[in-house]
């Protein structure tokens, strides 16, 4: 068995004295999700990738303000990557067509990294496919305010008025389609 | 109430929250700690949702912009470049421009990168790749050649700049045909010209870029541009001084004091 890699934590510490191998490994670890995160928000590939190299380049300046008491290192890196791809989408360079989930999100001329670790991407597609199982479980109205509100970026009041809604309404929505989907995955918790 | 802070525990989870609206939450959840396990637990499942997409290899030009990126800042955080006089020597024209114009020219058919300036997302890929390969070449202290590449770090630092700001600049009467761009990076001040579509002058002029605040302009250097009347100039001096209009003049070889020559492009 080889020594045990670092820990996304550990990658962290070292990035903050500036270890690039920390950062590149970060970076194999975590860009394809952040890719595909923002390239479904943003529904455009070059865009996606701009929000990709930034969030890293983030990454690197701003390690020391990583916390893991507030949560995993992929989480906060999924939440800088969200926050430039939403600012981005509202500042009106693109639109998006809006996504049914579960969508198809991979395109046809996507790279293969002949680097990838197989057992890897198998874990992540079935992780990827579970989650999206459950968010269909959800009900319509609930699994519209989620995406409204985190792959399109609106406001709690723009739902609202979007969607013809009293504003507890959406309050509400918002709250039972997380505590739902919560209870579905469950099992799953491991991996935050 | 539809805005009591604890309406707001689910959005908040989403991260879809304006900044005074999440100082009431962690206001309110300071005051009632019993609110931190549902947050906890509406948390855990929003952290679920980037998950549910199937992942995507960026390409590897991302990386590589990624860690020029990183290369340019360390050596400036080494005193490399901060400490550097301002070089604005009269007619200087560095030897790697022109290799770099040849590779540009050399080069596959350029993929447009959205959100970048126009001009200098046409001429940034293939100058990211090339860098990758010169930073491997990269082996003697040969001082010179690591003066070029770190101009051309800098350079691609400010260009792909998230937050750089774009002016664009136009034509004047006198060359309508031009355009412009001056790229600023946020912040430290560092900026890149890239023009387009200016004819390249005689040995005994030069154009010459000029920030101008109110009625003052100040010489910010002279540059060339290639056959095909295109040029890319990294801004040297940083801190820029502050401006609102930018201008570029043809001046005599060497450059002048105050723009005395034709005003070709104009922008602010």
């Amino acid at each position: 068995m080889n020594e045990p890699e670092p820990g996304d934590e550990q990658l962290m510490a070292r990035i903050t004295t500036r270890d690039e191998q920390a950062l590149a490994e970060l970076y194999r670890r975590h860009a394809p999700v952040v890719m595909g995160l923002a390239r479904r928000i943003l529904g455009d590939q070059a865009l996606a990738e701009e929000v990709t190299q930034e969030t890293f380049w983030r990454a690197w300046n701003r390690a020391d303000t990583y916390r893991p008491a507030s949560g995993a290192v992929g989480g906060w890196l999924y939440g800088i990557a969200r926050n430039l791809a939403i600012d981005r989408l509202r500042r009106g360079r693109r639109r998006p067509v809006a996504v049914d989930l579960p969508g198809e999100d991979r395109a046809a001329g996507d790279l293969v990294d002949p680097a990838a670790d197989v057992p890897e991407i198998a874990r992540r597609a079935r992780q990827a496919s579970l989650v999206r199982r459950a968010l269909q479980a959800l009900p319509p109205e609930q699994l519209a305010v989620i995406e409204l509100a985190y792959f399109q970026g609106l406001t709690r009041r723009e739902i609202a008025e979007s969607e013809s809604l009293p504003l507890g309404t959406v309050h509400t929505r918002a709250r039972l389609a997380l505590l739902k989907l919560r209870e579905l995955l469950r099992p799953e918790d491991s991996e935050s | 109430m539809d805005d009591h802070p604890r309406e707001l525990l689910a959005f908040y989870a989403l991260d879809a929250v304006s900044e005074s609206e999440r100082r009431q939450v962690e206001a309110y959840l300071a005051e009632n700690p019993e609110a931190l396990a549902e947050l906890k637990a509406l948390r855990a499942a929003a952290h679920q949702l980037p998950l549910s997409i199937e992942p995507a290899t960026p390409p590897a030009a991302v990386a590589a912009g990624l860690m020029a990126r990183i290369r340019a800042d360390h050596r400036d955080t080494a005193g490399a470049v901060a400490d550097r006089p301002e070089p604005r020597l009269p007619g200087r024209r560095p030897a790697f421009r022109r290799s770099w114009w040849t590779r540009f020219r050399q080069g596959p058919a350029l993929p447009a990168v959205a959100g970048l300036a126009l001009l200098a997302a046409l001429l940034l890929p293939i100058w990211i790749v090339s860098l990758q390969a010169r930073v491997r070449d990269l082996t003697a202290e040969n001082d010179a050649l690591r003066q070029q590449l770190l101009t051309q770090q800098e350079t691609v630092a400010v260009l792909t700049g998230f937050d750089s700001r774009v002016i664009t600049i136009n034509g004047t009467e006198a060359r309508p045909q031009a355009r412009g761009e001056l790229v600023v990076e946020a912040g430290a001040g560092r900026a890149v010209l890239v023009v387009t579509d200016l004819a390249p002058l005689p040995g005994d002029q030069t154009y010459q870029l000029w920030l101008i605040q109110g009625d003052s302009p100040v010489s910010a250097g002279t540059f060339q541009v290639d056959a095909q009347g295109r040029g890319l100039f990294p801004v040297t001096g940083a801190p820029l001084p502050s401006f609102d209009a930018v201008g570029v003049s043809i001046e005599p070889a060497g450059g002048s004091a105050a723009p005395t020559g034709d005003i070709v492009l104009l922008g602010g």
